[in-house]
């Protein structure tokens, strides 16, 4: 034994040191973690069942992220190399397709924008090399579907042509209905020598049943001079679903010319409704008190919300596209210690919106039924580790996700 | 058993010396460098403390605090590393070589042992192991040690924040040092795979002379080739397979070049490995 001292004795330091380290390690990891849960106050818990919060938190000059459901908080990031590899972090709405259609869902983007889901189908478009095609005037558009009952699927590539190559086209979102294709893009050209730079808002509509573009209207441009003190807002949710949209609701805005030190001047600003049913763009008049506002605006279904936070909690405008009416808005007292820095979080999902704001010791989150403007859940988002004061103000909502 | 971890022991015993060279120089340099480091931050912080009449916190809101990077990044700390790392690399060809080259042919010894011959390959490649995972452990125990020594000439106050135990620290620490105890098993199989490649190349270098060295060449390409092929499909069609699925070609292959490499050494040294 003695004399096998110099192996044994390097042995026993590569056991002791690194193992120790990664103890250590994990040891000083879970300390940092912070669980958080969801209690609830009032109302029925069935409300918060199916509801998921991604919220990220500060600790050691480092973020992370963190799931907030009614079982308590989980770190997608802390997960075991194994465990990534089973299920790695793409969005969350996407999980569930890569779980139920594997096959389907190989060599696509996990970008949900690209896809449109209904009872008995999964719609995936997408341009090819992102619509970047080197001195040629035609992009092509795949569109891949698959039929959820017989699990067949199908794939077809459209040439379309275009004005200029594009460097980017962005998919905004896909609506189908009546044998039609809408597809929403953001395509983007840089300047060059002959041409000057654009950005331009697309809807491109494909006859499902010929499978040709029926029609490549163009919603909004802005020319390279204009840009930097124009801006183009699509307000249309674009990362929590693949459903219809059947309106998509934008904003372009024009400012002068930014001089040091001052803030931009908006020298005009349109908002427009594009109704996919009747492929048809309309503009939007708001009253003059709302317009401060508009940039918080948000669309669900047939409505078009502007929130409006006060000191004393929230109201929130409606705007009823079909009857073209503004109705009754719907107000949720409350007292909030948020600064500017710090907004509430509002979502607007399943004939309910949910507000998450702050209180002195966690997040509040309130639950309104928008039919009846009842409030019908209320609930706070306490850090688990009570000691923790620090916890409950770095905690930021980023998503709020309803599951099924 | 018995007589692989004679050869094991006999493997270290034959480097150890040089291994204490490596290990004091390391030592020498990264505690030294820690001490000049910290004293050289500490002197201008004095220095400038006394010129603009600073208190410290004062200081530290002009001049921000002393980062261990500092020290981490410098040469007093890297080039050691550095040089451990060629040594063992050279030391690689060099556990085979010095058997042939050395003063009295002593692979013919070894040889001529009462054991399979191919104890000899898998105890030459423990003890690169043992030798690399050696330096990785100290290099843990320094790290420790160059803290202290920072920590006794600058004070707290004038220090961010640094521990070896949060991620992305350094660099160079997260890849000696990969986030998990499972990455860090998968990182050194990889390097235990690369490391039996390159022995199974010296073997057939040492069964073929001349002609050898094109065979030896072209199995190492080979061997490269086989592992990085589940790399290149996934770059050819780009999101087409699910990390758990490139993971699992990645393992084949990596068991197929191992494994490879084990029988082809086994088999050179049976019948080929000339004298």
């Amino acid at each position: 034994m003695k004399k096998y001292w110099k192996t044994i004795s390097i042995c026993f330091f590569i056991v002791v040191f690194i193992s120790s380290y990664y103890i250590q390690k994990t040891a000083m990891a879970s300390k940092n973690d912070r669980s958080y849960k969801i209690e609830t106050i009032s109302g029925n818990k069935e409300e918060i069942e199916n509801l998921i919060l991604q919220t990220s938190y500060q600790s050691n000059d480092l973020y992370h992220m963190l799931y907030i459901s009614k079982d308590g908080s989980t770190n997608p990031n802390n997960q075991s190399f194994f465990r990534d590899l089973m299920a790695p972090n793409e969005p969350m709405i996407l999980r569930k397709y890569i779980e139920e259609h594997r096959n389907f869902m190989r060599g696509k983007e996990f970008d949900p924008r690209k896809y449109f889901e209904d009872k008995s189908r999964l719609i995936y478009t997408t341009f090819l090399d992102d619509g970047r095609k080197e001195a040629s005037n035609v992009v092509t558009l795949q569109i891949d579907a698959l039929d959820k009952i017989t699990n067949d699927s199908s794939s077809f590539k459209i040439d379309i042509p275009v004005k200029a190559s594009y460097d980017w086209i962005n998919v905004n979102d896909v609506y189908v209905g009546n044998g039609k294709i809408n597809i929403l893009t953001t395509n983007y050209l840089s300047a060059n020598y002959l041409i000057k730079g654009r950005e331009e808002l697309h809807v491109y509509s494909i006859d499902e049943n010929k499978k040709e573009l029926v029609k490549d209207a163009i919603l909004a441009e802005l020319v390279s001079e204009e840009r930097g003190t124009s801006s183009l807002r699509i307000f249309n949710e674009y990362n929590t679903t693949t459903q219809n949209e059947n309106y998509y609701l934008y904003m372009v805005e024009k400012y002068s010319d930014r001089k040091e030190d001052t803030e931009l001047e908006v020298i005009s600003s349109q908002i427009y409704l594009y109704n996919n049913a009747k492929n048809e763009a309309e503009e939007l008049t708001m009253p003059e008190e709302l317009k401060p506002y508009r940039k918080s605006m948000l669309i669900h279904k047939e409505t078009i919300y502007i929130p409006v936070y006060s000191a004393n909690g929230l109201t929130l405008n409606r705007y009823h596209i079909e009857k073209k009416q503004w109705d009754e808005p719907l107000t949720l007292q409350y007292s909030s210690i948020a600064n500017e820095n710090d907004a509430p979080y509002l979502r607007i999902a399943e004939g309910k919106f949910y507000l998450v704001y702050r209180v002195s010791d966690g997040q509040w989150l309130s639950i309104v039924d928008l039919r009846t403007g009842g409030l019908i859940y209320e609930g706070k988002i306490i850090s688990e580790d009570k000691k923790n004061q620090e916890a409950d103000s770095s905690l930021r909502i980023e998503q709020l996700y309803t599951m099924h | 058993m018995k007589n692989y971890l004679k050869l094991v022991n006999f493997e270290v015993n034959r480097f150890f010396k040089l291994y204490l060279i490596l290990i004091g120089l390391t030592m020498l340099s990264q505690l030294i460098g820690a001490g000049i480091i910290s004293q050289t931050y500490m002197k201008n912080a004095k220095q400038l403390m006394a010129e603009n009449q600073l208190s410290m916190n004062q200081y530290v809101e002009q001049y921000g605090t002393f980062s261990f990077d500092r020290f981490t990044d410098s040469e007093w700390f890297l080039l050691p590393i550095f040089f451990c790392i060629a040594m063992l690399m050279i030391y690689v060809f060099f556990i085979w070589y010095r058997d042939w080259f050395g003063k009295n042919t002593f692979i013919y010894r070894l040889f001529m042992l009462p054991t399979e011959r191919i104890a000899i390959y898998f105890a030459k490649l423990t003890t690169i192991m043992l030798l690399v995972l050696g330096l990785i452990a100290l290099q843990i125990l320094l790290i420790l040690m160059e803290k202290q020594i920072v920590n006794k000439i600058i004070p707290i106050d004038l220090q961010s924040n640094f521990s070896i135990y949060a991620s992305s620290t350094l660099n160079m620490w997260r890849w000696l040092y990969p986030t998990s105890f499972t990455e860090f098993i998968l990182v050194y199989a990889l390097g235990l795979l690369f490391v039996a490649v390159i022995f199974t190349a010296i073997l057939i270098e040492r069964s073929y002379g001349l002609k050898g060295i094109f065979y030896a060449i072209f199995y190492g390409l080979l061997s490269l080739g086989v592992f990085f092929a589940p790399i290149l499909l996934v770059n050819v069609y780009t999101n087409y397979f699910y990390p758990l699925e490139i993971f699992l070609m990645v393992l084949v292959t990596s068991m197929i070049v191992l494994g490879s490499a084990i029988w082809i050494a086994n088999h050179l040294l049976k019948y080929k490995i000339r004298v």
